[in-house]
């Protein structure tokens, strides 16, 4: 709302300067927005809450402004009310016959007959006036109900009397179909959840909204019908929000005018439109008003207030700022206060929290003081989110970025990604048409981040995210959620550097002392595949302590059928990891080599162990032993290893694979598979007699399990 | 050292030399050695020569001969150490050039080792967090598509009311939405457990908007405590805690009234700007104060729809969008950066 300096100070008396007056509301609720200088005056843009209706007005600040002052209002015993004078004894009823058909949707209706009455412009004062406040001057009978509705909170609305069909007004609910021409220039079709104001014919008004255009006040009218009601907030409220009208009566009654206010308000315009229209005939009121408001009673204590809000408040503190904003208030015995709440804000004030909180607002936060909590509380770790946390820690750790995706996907993406789009969850209103969906996998997500970067020339991405996705789970239920840690790498597994270029691979690897990463059977290539994010996944299980799980070939249609590999533990998969399916890469325009990893985090959470139990450290020393074997190519390399493990068992330490070969020095058809075994002791030195017997035994059991051949070094 | 010819013995007075010699390690200490020995004047062997004098005549030719018997060896000792002095500093000369040859360019850049990174809002989020789990709250989450009866109705915000203005929402049925806030959480935690409660909720949200400062998901967090004896200024003293936190002891604060439907009284919580310092500046409208925090007393209506006696307890909850706190940490300007996920972008936090 604009709030106009000047004009305010017609309603009180205070020597706040504009700014002075700006952190004055401000520091009672009223947020403001910005101050603009306009000629002498200043226009304060205030944003006021959805609950404080009663201050969309002049007389409504000026409340306010007397709640601090304490200095009275100057409207309430002008005269410029009294109309007893110009009151001829024409009565209504033989004019016009009103009926209020639905007094749910409007409890008061109140209207009155003007006529002889000269429409032309306003006089400057009255136009600037409501300039001030950002409303456009029309006519002076229509700024006339403007000008009252800023000043007093009512919209009012005056309808040409004699473009009334039939010498009715009924307050009734539209038919549906029906269409009116508003003063917009918009002609809105009505359905029957709406309350409109008819003649005898049709509507002319859309109740507490927008007037008609026909039946509006325009040059030439000499009679008016002034209408002042007061008609159901939500009803005003859903009529507009449905029509996508929103209007400054419409405004007023969602927020709850004053019922109590209604004939004040018609006095004050007609008085105006009498003074400044030439208002010659003033007929009686008509007032259908048939189930009286009914004052709000609240009982409150000092002690109350004081044990909400942490205050040391006294009755007298709560007299003076309860009287200046209209409360009523009687002392009762045992320092109870009895509170009557003005008409004005009967929406708003209806409890005695409502009443702490208009104190605490006037008493002003900034002198409630400061403490911290006393009582106890439970202390409990939230497992899972610390879990989320640390999984991230790993990640990190291992050269990965995190990143935040929209949780939104489209049928479009799911289709490239070759992700069903079955179960995924729509939003009836999305943003955009692209973004429909709540993401039922976060595939699409992560490949939108690689494509950014590679349309940006950053080629070497290490990223993950840990968010929901989304399935349906029938229309009634809300849908599951699901946390997923997803992960991908694309590019280099390390980015190029100046000494790389300089260097072939394996002066790289021998030129660093303790190499950077160390080196592996694969060692060579610093181009990433499939083994590095396997690495990194199963880096990350050991981390947190998932073991007894198994890799098995997958079969997921995002990615690339002979690259990729599940994660199964307990029959069910957890996980996969592999690359993206070159198709997809084709369709979304990517290079090869990417490569992800998607882990159902829900599922991982339930199996990580993060306790740890100190092993002493070895005390004597260990052998190693390496054994180069040459078999058939289809023989996996865990089979090997298990056999291995199996046939040293107790004398085992580690075995590690440092060599894999196929080529030329070997027959085709075949590879060769080079171990490091490392043997050790817990209790004494191994002798060699010992670690022969068993490296043997395990020679045997390869040579008669895969009729491997043994390779000299 | 003082040889007294009358005892003088070959193999004693050459062991003794040769450990000497031997010891030596610069050409500096052979040549004092020599004069030691040799010298002219002072020298062992002179001195020996000189005190013949002292012998009967029939055992100088004798003792003579032996002396420099032990002079010719001991001469020999110590040329031989000097040959091998010269070959051993030849051969440290050598090394070091060997090295200086196999010299590196210091100002190469150093090959940098690569780190991963969080993401600024989990790391905002991590400190907001963190903050409150230190203050004894526990941290709680909830579904992010929810019941319009948790995001709305439970919290006091009934249909049709403006208040549902404030929330752009997006549906995917009549009943079912996008949480709009992470409020919901405190009426899901208040339905299971009874109170004292100190619960923090960090999560996402949605909102039907974007522009550069708003976007349709973000993260908020949202706390709750209720107790027997909890008042405004408990709150007050708690946010500003928060407050001196996150932005430095320093930090003015400053509570003011507002409007939500699920606390009363309800505030706004603002800190003094921290572009302009509070002078006023563009990012804080020329007001000097930014807008961080919503909160206040819980609403007896709530307490009653979750069955908590509104008589015996009372409580607080507040709200903070994650985002709008990193981009006044961090000087971000445009909301999107935080979802492009730009390397970029990424690497600078």
């Amino acid at each position: 709302m604009l709030l106009s300096y000047n004009w305010l100070k017609e309603y009180i008396d205070f020597d706040f300067s504009p700014q002075e007056l700006a952190a004055k509301l401000t520091d009672l609720g009223f947020e403001t927005a910005n101050l603009e200088k306009k000629g002498a005056d200043t226009v304060i843009d205030l944003e006021l809450t959805v609950n404080r209706g009663d201050c969309l007005s002049m007389i409504g600040m000026a409340r306010e402004i007397s709640a601090i002052t304490h200095n009275p209002l100057k409207i309430s015993s002008s005269k410029t009310f009294d109309l007893s004078k110009r009151l001829a004894s024409l009565k209504l009823t033989s004019m016009l016959n009103v009926s209020l058909v639905e007094p749910k949707l409007c409890p008061r209706y109140t209207g009155r007959i003007i006529d002889g009455v000269k429409v032309g412009a306003s006089p400057s004062w009255l136009s600037d006036r409501l300039e001030k406040a950002g409303i456009r001057s029309i006519n002076n009978v229509v700024d006339i109900t403007n000008f009252v509705m800023m000043e007093l909170g009512h919209p009012l609305h005056a309808f040409d009397y004699q473009t009334l069909l039939g010498g009715k007004i009924i307050i009734c609910r539209a038919t549906s179909g029906e269409k009116l021409l508003a003063l917009d220039g918009i002609t809105y079709e009505l359905s029957p959840e709406m309350l409109i104001i008819a003649d005898a014919q049709r509507p002319v008004a859309l109740a507490g909204v927008i007037g008609g255009e026909e039946t509006g006040v325009k040059e030439g009218t000499t009679t008016i019908f002034l209408e002042c009601a007061y008609f159901n907030p939500t009803n005003v409220r859903q009529t507009a929000k449905q029509l996508g009208i929103q209007t400054e009566s419409s405004y007023r009654f969602e927020r709850g005018v004053d019922p109590e206010g209604l004939i004040n308000a018609q006095n004050r315009a007609t008085q105006l439109i009498v003074e400044i229209c030439n208002g010659k005939d003033v007929f009686d009121i008509v007032d259908d008003y048939p189930k009286k408001f009914k004052k709000t009673i609240i009982n409150l204590t000092p002690e109350r207030v004081n044990k909400i809000l942490g205050t040391s408040i006294n009755i007298m503190d709560i007299k003076g700022i309860l009287q200046p904003l209209g409360f009523g208030i009687k002392e009762k015995e045992d320092n109870c206060l009895q509170i009557e709440v003005p008409s004005f804000r009967h929406l708003d004030i209806t409890r005695e929290i409502d009443v702490i909180e208009e104190i605490a607002r006037v008493y002003g936060y900034d002198k409630i003081p400061v403490s911290l909590p006393a009582g106890s509380f439970n202390v409990a770790i939230n497992r899972e989110y610390e879990l989320a946390d640390r999984a991230k820690e790993i990640l990190v750790s291992c050269g990965f970025y995190e990143v935040i995706t929209y949780a939104f996907s489209s049928p479009n993406i799911l289709r490239q990604t070759k992700i069903p789009v079955t179960n995924a969850v729509l939003i009836n209103n999305p943003l955009r048409e692209d973004e429909n969906l709540m993401c039922s996998s976060l595939i699409p997500n992560i490949l939108k981040v690689i494509t950014w970067n590679i349309n940006r020339d950053t080629y070497n991405l290490k990223i993950f995210e840990l968010a929901r996705v989304f399935l349906a789970d029938g229309e009634k239920k809300l849908p599951k959620e699901k946390r997923i840690l997803i992960g991908a790498i694309a590019g280099n597994y390390h980015p190029p550097n100046w000494r790389e270029l300089n260097f072939t691979k394996d002066e790289y690897y021998d030129m660093i002392a303790g190499n950077f990463r160390p080196p592996n059977w694969r060692d060579k290539t610093i181009l990433s595949n499939l083994y590095d994010l396997k690495g990194v996944v199963e880096k990350l299980l050991l981390e947190l302590g998932i073991t007894g799980y198994e890799l098995l070939a997958g079969d997921h249609l995002s990615l690339h059928p002979s690259r990729q590999i599940k994660l199964v533990c307990q029959e069910t998969t957890f996980g996969i990891i592999g690359e993206l399916h070159p198709d997809i890469a084709e369709e979304l325009k990517l290079p090869g080599g990417i490569y992800l990893f998607e882990l159902d985090w829900d599922n991982l959470v339930d199996h990580v162990n993060l306790k740890r139990r100190f092993k002493l450290l070895p005390k004597y020393p260990a052998v190693r032993r390496d054994v180069a074997i040459l078999i058939k190519e289809d023989i996996s390399c865990v089979q090997v290893t298990k056999i291995i493990e199996d046939a040293g068992k107790d004398l085992i330490e580690k075995v590690s694979l440092f060599d894999v070969y196929q080529g030329d020095k070997i027959p085709a058809g075949y590879k060769s598979l080079a171990y490091a075994i490392t043997y050790r002791k817990p209790e004494a030195t191994l002798t060699d007699e010992e670690v022969n017997e068993v490296h043997n035994k395990i020679i045997m059991e390869l040579k008669n399990t895969f009729g491997a051949e043994l390779r000299e070094g | 050292m003082k040889e007294e010819l009358t005892s003088l013995s070959k193999e004693a007075c050459l062991v003794k030399a040769e450990k000497e010699i031997d010891e030596v390690i610069s050409f500096e200490a052979l040549e004092k050695l020599r004069i030691k020995y040799l010298g002219r004047k002072e020298g062992i062997f002179t001195q020996l020569l000189k005190q013949m004098g002292n012998l009967p005549p029939q055992e100088r030719p004798e003792t003579g001969k032996l002396i420099n018997e032990i002079k010719d060896t001991v001469t020999q000792l110590l040329e031989k150490k000097g040959t091998t002095l010269k070959s051993e500093e030849a051969c440290l000369v050598d090394e070091a050039q060997k090295l200086m040859r196999g010299k590196m360019d210091i100002t190469l850049p150093g090959i940098l080792p690569e780190l991963g990174k969080l993401h600024p809002i989990t790391k905002v989020l991590k400190e907001i967090v963190d903050i409150f789990v230190r203050l004894g709250f526990q941290v709680a989450e909830g579904p992010e598509i929810e019941l319009s009866y948790y995001n709305f109705d439970a919290l006091n915000i009934p249909s049709h009311h403006p208040a549902r203005d404030m929330h752009d929402t997006f549906y995917v049925s009549k009943d079912i939405i996008l949480r709009t806030h992470t409020s919901p959480v405190q009426i899901r935690v208040m339905e299971k457990q009874k109170p004292p409660l100190r619960i923090i909720v960090p999560g996402r949200v949605y909102r039907r908007d974007a522009d550069i400062s708003h976007s349709p998901m973000f993260h908020q967090v949202e706390g709750l405590l209720v107790d027997e004896q909890t008042t405004f200024s408990d709150l007050k003293g708690i946010l500003s805690t928060f407050v001196h936190l996150i932005f430095g002891s320093e930090t003015d604060v400053r509570f003011r009234p507002s409007f939500f439907p699920f606390t009363e009284p309800s505030a706004e919580v603002d800190i003094a700007c921290v572009i302009c310092d509070g002078k006023g500046c563009g990012v804080c409208k020329y007001t000097g104060w930014l807008e961080i925090l919503g909160a206040g007393m819980v609403d007896p209506e709530v307490f009653k729809i979750v069955n908590y006696d509104s008589t015996k307890y009372t409580g607080f909850a507040f709200g903070l969008g994650v985002e709008r706190i990193a981009m006044l940490k961090y000087g971000i300007n445009n909301i999107r950066l935080f979802f492009e996920n730009d390397m970029r972008f990424l690497e600078q936090f």
